[in-house]
C-alpha cells in the first residue's frame, strides 16, 4: 500500500517536470495545479470525514465495551478507556448463552445460504437463457417478490407451519431458501440473472455441440464461471441472514434454538430491569452500556469476520458480475 | 447467394463429369449407397432449382450404380459434405447448413429454427457418417432444401409440402423440450413462488377481509371492508402511515443521491480506495437497524416505555453530529434544525451501504474510453460528471430507488411496520383486549402494500424510457 503512494507520489513528479517543460504560460499552469490540488485535498476530507460517520459505531462500540463502570461514569473518559476490561465480554457471554446461540446462527445462516444460491443460480439461468412464453410474466412476479414485505405474507406462512409441524425446527426459515423465497430471495434471483445475460451464448452452443446436455452445461462451463454472483450472494446472504430480527424471532422460539441476534432484546430487559425509579433507570443504562456495547458486538463479530476474509473478491464480484447489466 | 449461383453453374458441369468418369470406375458399389441413392437422388429433386435436377437425373438414370460409386465413397470417406461428382450436391447441403447455422445464431425467427434441426442434423451425421440408413439422407435433405428455400426459388410443390411438415415438427419438438428445459431449471423456484409466496398472498388478502373466530383451529369468519374501514378511524395507524411515507418521501432521494456522489467519489483515483470501499459497506453489517437503534439509544425495552420512562438518548447520538460547543454559539431555533439535519443525515449515510455498491459497479461498467475522449475534446470533470456518468447510470439509478423503496418500507425502525408487528402478536391494537387482530393487520399491510407498490410503479412508469436492461 506504501509502495503504490510512493509511486503515486514519484509519477506526480516526474509528470510535473514533463508538463512544465511543454508549457509555455507559467501562472495559468501554477493555477492548475493549485485548483487541481486543492480540489485533491477536499476530495480527500469528505471522504475521510464520511469513511469516519459510517465506522463510527463500530470504534464506539468497540471502545464502550472495554471500559469499566467507574470509566463510565467519568465524563472525561470519551474515547480511551483508562483500562481494558473483560467483565463486560463474560457478563454478555453468559446472558446471551453466547455459544448456544453461535452455533445456533450458525447453522441457520449456513443453511440457508446453500439453499439460496442453489436456487436463485438455477432460477438465474432458466430466466436469463430460455425465451418461452410466460418469461414477462415471470419477471414481473420476481419484481413483486422482491417487494412484496415478508410481513404481508409471515402470517399465513406461519400457519402453514404450524400446520405442518414445523416450528419447532430451524426449517421455516431454512426450507424456502431452497425454493428460491426465503429473505429476500428474489435479490439473489435477480442478481445471478443480470449475469447470466451478460455470458455470450456461444459458450453453451460450444457446450451442447460437445454433446452435453443442459445440466451438464449448467454444471460444467456455467457454474466454475460465475463464481462473482456467487460470491456476491454468499456475503449478502450471511449478513442479512445472521442479522435478521424479524424471521427468526417470528418462527424460532423455542429456548435452545435461538439464534444469538435474537437474544439481544432480551438482555437488554434483563439488564434494565431491576430498576425502579427515573434515576435508576437512567444510572442502570450509564452502567450497563459497556455490557450492551460487548453483547452487540459479540453479536456482530463472527459476520465481521467473514466479511474482512472474503471483502476484496466481494467488491471485484460486485463489479464484474455486471448486476446492473 | 453467389454461393449458390457457383454451385448451379458447378452442378451444371457436373453431369458431363460424370459422364466422362463413369467408364473409369470400377468399384463395386457398397450396400449403403444404393439404399442413399434413391434419398440423395430425391434430394435433388426436391431442391428448387429445377435445371441441375433435370441434369441430375438423367445423369442418375443413365449412369446407374457406377455413378454413385464415387458419392458414396466420398460419402463413406469423410462424414462431412466433401467434393465429389456427386458430393457436388452434398456441397450444396453443406453449403446449405452452414449457412442455416451462421444465421441461426443471429436473432431471426428463421435462422433460429433451422439451427436446431440442422444442428440436430450435424450431429446425426458426424457421429454416424452415412452407415445410417435413408433417414439422415432425408434429414439432410431436409435441411438442404430448407436453406436452398432461403434464396427464394420453389418449384415442386408435392415434395416443398413433405419438407415442410418435416421441418415444423422438429421445430415443435425442439421448442417444446426448450421450454421443458427451461422450466425444469426453474421448478424450485415456480413451487416456491406458488407454496410460500401465492398462498400467503392469497390467505391473507383473505384475511384481510375477515376476522378470527378461533385461534387455536384458525377460523375465519367473512365480514366484508369492516377492517378496513376500522382502520381509517384508528388514530395510530394513521400517524404512523403518514410518518411512515413522510420518512420514505424524504430518504429516497437522499440515499440515492448521497450514495451516488460517494461511489463516484470512491470510484475515482485515491489512496486506500479498497480500504475505504470496505468501510462503506460496513453499517450493512449491523443489520436491520435494530442494532443501530440500539446504539443511537432509542427506545427498544416495550416495558420500560409502556412504564412512561423517558429513555435517556445515548451520547453517541449526539457525539457525531456537531460537537455541542458549536451548537451553543448558534441561537436554539438553528441549533435544533441542524441537529435534526445532522443526525438524519447519519441515519441516511447508514443506510446507503447497498447502494454505494451497486452504484459502484454500474460505474464500473463505464468504459473509461468515454472518459478519455471527452477529456481530449475538452470537457471539464464537471461537465463530464453531468454528461456522460449520469445518462450512464440511468438504469442503475432506478434500480438503486426501488431498492432503496423496498428497504425503507420493510426496515424494522419503521413506526407503521412496528405497529404491525406489535398488532399481530396482540401488544397493541385493535383487537378485542390484547388478543391478536390478524385481520386488521393483515388489512393494515396490505393498504401500506398498496401504497409501496403504487409508488414504484410511478417510479417505474416515469422511467420506462430507461428500462430495456431490466425488463428484457
Amino acid at each position: 500500500m506504501f509502495k503504490k503512494f510512493a509511486d503515486n507520489v514519484s509519477y506526480s513528479f516526474t509528470n510535473f517536470g514533463r508538463k512544465l517543460k511543454d508549457t509555455k504560460n507559467l501562472p495559468a499552469f501554477l493555477r492548475k495545479i493549485i485548483a487541481r490540488f486543492l480540489l485533491g485535498i477536499v476530495k480527500y476530507l469528505l471522504i475521510i470525514c464520511i469513511a469516519f460517520v459510517f465506522v463510527y459505531p463500530f470504534l464506539y462500540m468497540i471502545i464502550t465495551s472495554f471500559k469499566s463502570p467507574s470509566d463510565l461514569a467519568d465524563p472525561t473518559v470519551s474515547w480511551i478507556p483508562t483500562a481494558i476490561w473483560k467483565d463486560n465480554y463474560t457478563v454478555a457471554i453468559r446472558g446471551l448463552q453466547y455459544w448456544q446461540g453461535l452455533k445456533n446462527s450458525a447453522i441457520v445462516t449456513l443453511l440457508s445460504t446453500v439453499g439460496h444460491v442453489f436456487s436463485a443460480s438455477l432460477a438465474g439461468y432458466g430466466l436469463a437463457r430460455y425465451r418461452f412464453k410466460g418469461r414477462s410474466i415471470l419477471l414481473v412476479l420476481l419484481v413483486l417478490a422482491i417487494i412484496v414485505p415478508p410481513q404481508v405474507i409471515s402470517i399465513p406462512n406461519y400457519i402453514l407451519y404450524a400446520n405442518l409441524r414445523l416450528l419447532t425446527s430451524y426449517l421455516p426459515i431454512v426450507l424456502p431458501t431452497f425454493f428460491g423465497m426465503g429473505l429476500k430471495g428474489g435479490v439473489f434471483i435477480f442478481i445471478f440473472r443480470q449475469f447470466y445475460t451478460g455470458i455470450p451464448s456461444e459458450l453453451e452452443e460450444a457446450a451442447r455441440v460437445d454433446g452435453c446436455g443442459p445440466v451438464s452445461t449448467f454444471l460444467r462451463v456455467i457454474v466454475p464461471m460465475s463464481k462473482a454472483p456467487f460470491l456476491v450472494s454468499i456475503v449478502l446472504s450471511i449478513v442479512w441472514h445472521w442479522t435478521d430480527t424479524y424471521e427468526s424471532v417470528l418462527y424460532i422460539r423455542e429456548r435452545t434454538k435461538m439464534v444469538v441476534i435474537a437474544r439481544l432484546p432480551e438482555l437488554f430487559s434483563i439488564l434494565n430491569s431491576e430498576a425502579q425509579t427515573e434515576t435508576e433507570i437512567q444510572n442502570q443504562l450509564i452502567y450497563n452500556e459497556a455490557v450492551v456495547m460487548a453483547a452487540t458486538f459479540l453479536v456482530v463479530l463472527p459476520v465481521m469476520i467473514v466479511y474482512f476474509i472474503l471483502q476484496r473478491q466481494f467488491t471485484q464480484g460486485i463489479e464484474r458480475s455486471g448486476i446492473v447489466g | 447467394m453467389s454461393e449458390e449461383r457457383l454451385e448451379h453453374s458447378e452442378q451444371n458441369a457436373a453431369p458431363a463429369q460424370q459422364e466422362e468418369q463413369i467408364p473409369a470406375m470400377t468399384q463395386p458399389v457398397p450396400p449403403e449407397a444404393a439404399e442413399s441413392t434413391p434419398s440423395e437422388e430425391a434430394a435433388p429433386a426436391a431442391e428448387a432449382v429445377e435445371q441441375p435436377q433435370t441434369q441430375a437425373s438423367p445423369a442418375s438414370a443413365t449412369a446407374g450404380e457406377p455413378e454413385t460409386a464415387p458419392a458414396a465413397a466420398e460419402a463413406n470417406a469423410d462424414a462431412a459434405q466433401k467434393e465429389a461428382p456427386g458430393g457436388e450436391k452434398k456441397k450444396s447441403a453443406s453449403t446449405g447448413t452452414k449457412k442455416t447455422s451462421s444465421t441461426g445464431t443471429k436473432k431471426s425467427s428463421t435462422g433460429t429454427k433451422k439451427t436446431s434441426s440442422s444442428t440436430g442434423t450435424k450431429k446425426s451425421s458426424s457421429t454416424t457418417g452415412t452407415k445410417k440408413s435413408s433417414g439422415t439422407g432425408t434429414k439432410k435433405a431436409g435441411t438442404a432444401s430448407s436453406g436452398k428455400k432461403s434464396s427464394g426459388k420453389k418449384k415442386k410443390g408435392k415434395k416443398k409440402r413433405k419438407v415442410t411438415l418435416q421441418r415444423s415438427r422438429a421445430e415443435i419438438k425442439s421448442q417444446t423440450r426448450k421450454t421443458l428445459e427451461a422450466v425444469a431449471f426453474m421448478l424450485p423456484w415456480l413451487i416456491g413462488l406458488l407454496v410460500f409466496f401465492a398462498y400467503p398472498i392469497i390467505t391473507s388478502l383473505q384475511l384481510s377481509f375477515s376476522r378470527i373466530t378461533r385461534i387455536m383451529g384458525f377460523e375465519m369468519e367473512f365480514v366484508g371492508l369492516r377492517n378496513y374501514t376500522g382502520l381509517f378511524n384508528n388514530s395510530e395507524f394513521t400517524s404512523a402511515f403518514m410518518n411512515a411515507l413522510g420518512q420514505m418521501i424524504i430518504f429516497v432521494p437522499s440515499v440515492v443521491i448521497i450514495s451516488m456522489i460517494l461511489a463516484v467519489l470512491l470510484n475515482g483515483k485515491i489512496v486506500f480506495r479498497g480500504l475505504f470501499r470496505t468501510m462503506f459497506f460496513l453499517p450493512v453489517l449491523l443489520g436491520t437497524g435494530y442494532i443501530l437503534q440500539q446504539l443511537l439509544g432509542m427506545e427498544v425495552d416495550q416495558a420500560a416505555a409502556q412504564a412512561g420512562y423517558e429513555m435517556m438518548s445515548s451520547e453517541m447520538s449526539r457525539g457525531i453530529t456537531v460537537p455541542e460547543n458549536l451548537l451553543a454559539f448558534i441561537p436554539p431555533q438553528f441549533a435544533t434544525v441542524i441537529e435534526l439535519v445532522f443526525s438524519q443525515i447519519t441515519q441516511i449515510l447508514w443506510r446507503s451501504g447497498v447502494q454505494i455498491l451497486i452504484f459502484l459497479s454500474g460505474l464500473q461498467s463505464i468504459s473509461t474510453s468515454v472518459y478519455e475522449s471527452a477529456r481530449v475534446d475538452g470537457a471539464t470533470e464537471w461537465e463530464m460528471f453531468w454528461k456522460i456518468t449520469i445518462p450512464s447510470l440511468a438504469p442503475v439509478t432506478v434500480l438503486t430507488i426501488i431498492y432503496t423503496i423496498v428497504d425503507s418500507a420493510t426496515d424494522l425502525t419503521n413506526p407503521l411496520i412496528n405497529l404491525i408487528v406489535n398488532t399481530t402478536n396482540g401488544v397493541t391494537g385493535t383487537g378485542e383486549n390484547g388478543v391478536a387482530d390478524y385481520g386488521g393487520a393483515a388489512a393494515m399491510s396490505w393498504i401500506y402494500m398498496a401504497v409501496v407498490l403504487a409508488m414504484v410503479g410511478i417510479v417505474l412508469f416515469a422511467t420506462r424510457k430507461t428500462n430495456n436492461g431490466v425488463e428484457n
